[in-house]
């Protein structure tokens, strides 16, 4: 019922809410003609029309404010994000199912909602309406069939997750890490890294015919490789700092289940190369898993780096603006003849109170609560029962 | 060492002594004594003139001029001359006279620290004889001796009334310790960093709320003089505009993040350790010391301005006297301490170019952060 009325809720937001500016940059880069056309192009039905006409009018919607006079453009926001509220649904019957595998229905359950009933991810998914669910869908996959014993479909799905973005390919040195704690063989550990290894081949495929260009410029279909580019003959941090852990992670881990060695990668990963506020939206799946069994002090962690996150990502985007010049949150921003709470929120947003107090707070907040989730996960690796 | 405890008291009258003939001998011109005299000065006028000195006008460190007032006003009354502070002549009767009563405040905190601080390490430890140690590696030490005297660090005012807020921890009286915590944050704003470990010694929800409602005592009264002096809440909201250097407490940013600043993320992460990690019995001393250390660790690159150690010496000096067995770290953190760039009393005579000043900030900075980890490894147990 409670899942029902969610979904009811987000359809119809969905098709109010205005494009994302991220939505309109994929609209603006297939309009250039330069679009890396990969998988991601399947989760967006109005772009399979590339004549000029329909562009023409997928530029109109994205700059279009809501409640607007005509019904098609609330019907074309809808067939955007169908796809991808499918995806989402998705993603909450997996983690379902990992509840299930792991524990019992009830637990199922529970990280289900927290994925689904999360404003976070509402945020995150149907309205920046990213490719990233996809890839999100399949870690999850992924992990269900890890706890199922099936290594080689897990990395097939880690290894499809790859092909689509790819910050799925980090989570593959844990789970050979993984194997290997747990006596796989050779031969099985080396299908399983051909396997993953290939979605990383897919995902150049399609992104290399343009040489380097989406290697170091972001788009919202491409992913920064934070590994290459920055000022010559300097130590990448991203690169140090990931060799570093899965050194540390090969080196300590004795024995401990799948989800913190996944879990913790994903977020080394996160704080190393984007630790920016939407792209926590990658960890929140296998975080909902965690939240399941998670103590009291890790509860209070979690619940505080969500209310931060999702604050920081407040500031940092101008409370939530689209280039229709409305929030997410359906009220103008920018324009004329703004009502007064929108100028209040823009005096407040420019304010200087915000640019050197709040944002360096709520920022440091967020990244320190970060960490300590992570090192939350990297202490189950020594087995460190809480003392108190 | 047990001949040095068994006479303290007679070293503690022959240090008070000495500190009172520095007061007379030394030069008002000490880095900060000149300047919190100055600023008094505008401050006493006002007052005199029958109106509250206003936030806007005299900025963040109107607390602290507030207590300093009556000892400016004093000197103002002495059948003396009475010329400006700017241009006071060193060594005569005003300038003398002046730089006495200003540091009337700091002797009187200083004692204040001393006593506070017997009291807490007898409290914890039941040991007469580390109390002692406590008092006399704070009342002795010649780097307070400098940072107080020489160059007339105020910050021993709230430093005082913290200690008193732990003391009043340690006593259980949590509703007075809110209020001395709070008050002292207000002050300099250092005790705040430490406000959020005091939460989990509270052990129920009665001392939580007294401890709060204390809290918001300092508070309700800050704003009220604030009204009463023409200023509103957004004269606060402004403050770091107008005192830009007051952000330097937030610390360099991490990893090129902009708005992720070290001090805040290091004492967040201290909280964890803690709320993690620490064993239940532990005491305040333990938790004020590591949340004021990961502070000063953040804070601008040499881990904190020279008078912003002060703020962790007396935590430190209970630490020392708790577990003498690690006095080298203690000796070494505050030789480090002496010689670092910002404190170093001999530092502007140094020749260019000072090749070692990279060192000796960064051989600091490197104890301060043992001292952090040692302070951890005390208070954590990581047995299976």
């Amino acid at each position: 019922m409670l899942v029902a009325v969610a979904a009811a809720v987000k359809l119809i937001l969905s098709a109010l809410s205005p494009a994302s500016i991220d939505l309109t940059k994929i609209i603006m880069l297939v309009a250039s003609g330069q679009a890396p056309m990969g998988p991601w192009v399947a989760l967006y039905p109005p772009l399979y029309n590339e004549t000029a006409a329909n562009i023409n009018q997928l530029q109109a919607w994205s700059s279009m404010a809501p409640f607007g006079s005509n019904p098609n453009f609330a019907m074309l926001s809808l067939l955007f994000r169908l796809p991808v509220f499918l995806c989402d649904l998705a993603t909450m019957i997996v983690l379902f199912w990992i509840g299930k595998k792991m524990k019992s229905s009830a637990e199922g359950r529970l990280m289900s909602l927290v994925w689904f009933l999360n404003p976070f991810s509402f945020f995150g998914v149907e309205l920046l309406c990213l490719p990233d669910i996809l890839c999100i869908l399949l870690v999850s996959l992924s992990f269900l069939l890890l706890i199922s014993e099936r290594p080689l479909l897990s990395a097939a799905a880690l290894g499809l997750g790859s092909f689509v973005k790819l910050f799925p390919i980090f989570l593959l040195p844990p789970l050979l890490m993984y194997m290997r704690l747990n006596g796989a063989r050779r031969r099985s550990l080396l299908s399983v890294t051909f396997v993953g290894v290939l979605g990383l081949f897919g995902y150049l495929a399609w992104v290399l015919p343009y040489g380097f260009e989406y290697l170091v410029t972001p788009t919202p279909v491409t992913q920064l490789v934070s590994f290459v580019g920055g000022v010559a003959n300097t130590v990448n941090s991203v690169t140090f700092g990931m060799f570093a852990y899965y050194c540390l992670q090969f080196i300590f881990m004795k024995k401990t289940g799948p989800l913190p060695m996944l879990l913790s990668a994903l977020l080394a990963y996160y704080l190393f190369a984007v630790p920016g506020p939407q792209y926590l939206i990658w960890v929140l799946a296998l975080m909902a898993v965690d939240i399941a069994f998670a103590d009291h002090l890790k509860a209070w962690i979690v619940s505080s780096l969500l209310v931060a996150v999702f604050l920081q990502w407040f500031l940092v985007s101008s409370a939530f603006l689209t280039p229709s010049g409305y929030s997410f949150l359906m009220f103008p921003l920018a324009g004329p003849s703004l009502p007064s709470y929108s100028v209040a929120i823009g005096e407040f947003l420019d304010s200087r109170l915000v640019g050197i107090i709040i944002m360096p707070l709520v920022s440091s907040l967020t990244f320190a609560l970060t960490l300590a989730y992570t090192a939350e996960q990297i202490r189950s690796w020594f087995s460190v029962p809480p003392t108190k | 060492m047990q001949k040095i405890i068994a006479h303290w008291r007679k070293i503690i009258y022959g240090l008070l002594g000495l500190k009172l003939l520095a007061m007379l001998v030394l030069p008002i011109g000490g880095d900060f004594l000149y300047g919190w005299t100055y600023e008094t000065g505008f401050v006493v006028r006002t007052l005199v003139a029958g109106k509250l000195p206003a936030l806007s006008t005299y900025g963040v460190y109107i607390g602290i001029e507030m207590i300093l007032a009556p000892f400016y006003w004093i000197w103002t009354k002495l059948p003396i001359q009475h010329p400006a502070v700017m241009s006071i002549v060193q060594h005569t009767a005003p300038a003398v006279s002046l730089g006495f009563l200003m540091e009337i405040p700091i002797i009187l905190f200083d004692t204040a620290t001393l006593v506070l601080l017997l009291r807490i390490v007898r409290h914890i430890t039941n040991s007469e004889q580390k109390a002692i140690v406590a008092g006399l590696t704070w009342f002795g030490n010649p780097y307070n001796f400098y940072m107080l005297y020489f160059f007339g660090a105020m910050d021993i005012i709230p430093i005082a009334i913290f200690l008193l807020a732990i003391d009043l921890e340690l006593e259980g009286r949590w509703f007075r310790c809110g209020i001395a915590t709070m008050a002292s944050g207000l002050l300099r704003l250092f005790a705040f960093a430490a406000y959020p470990f005091f939460i989990p010694l509270t052990k129920n929800n009665r001392n939580r709320i007294n401890f709060i409602l204390g809290s918001a005592i300092p508070v309700v009264f800050a704003i009220g003089l604030l009204y009463l002096s023409h200023d509103t809440l957004a004269t606060v909201f402004n403050i770091p505009a107008q005192e830009f250097w007051l952000l330097e407490f937030l610390g360099f940013s991490v990893l090129g993040m902009q708005f992720v600043k070290w001090s805040v993320v290091l004492v967040i992460l201290q909280l964890y350790v803690v709320a993690r990690f620490w064993r239940a019995e532990t005491n305040i001393v333990y938790l004020a010391s590591v949340s004021l250390l990961a502070l000063l660790l953040g804070a601008t690159l040499y881990g904190g301005e020279a008078q912003h150690f002060l703020w962790v010496c007396p935590l430190l000096s209970a630490c020392v006297a708790m577990h003498p067995e690690d006095a080298w770290i203690y000796a070494l953190t505050f030789f480090t301490a002496l010689i670092s760039p910002t404190v170093n009393p001999f530092h502007p005579w140094t020749p260019e170019p000072r090749v070692l000043d990279t060192f000796l900030a960064g051989a600091f900075y490197a104890m301060k952060a043992t001292y952090l980890l040692r302070l951890n490894l005390w208070s954590t147990s990581t047995r299976p």
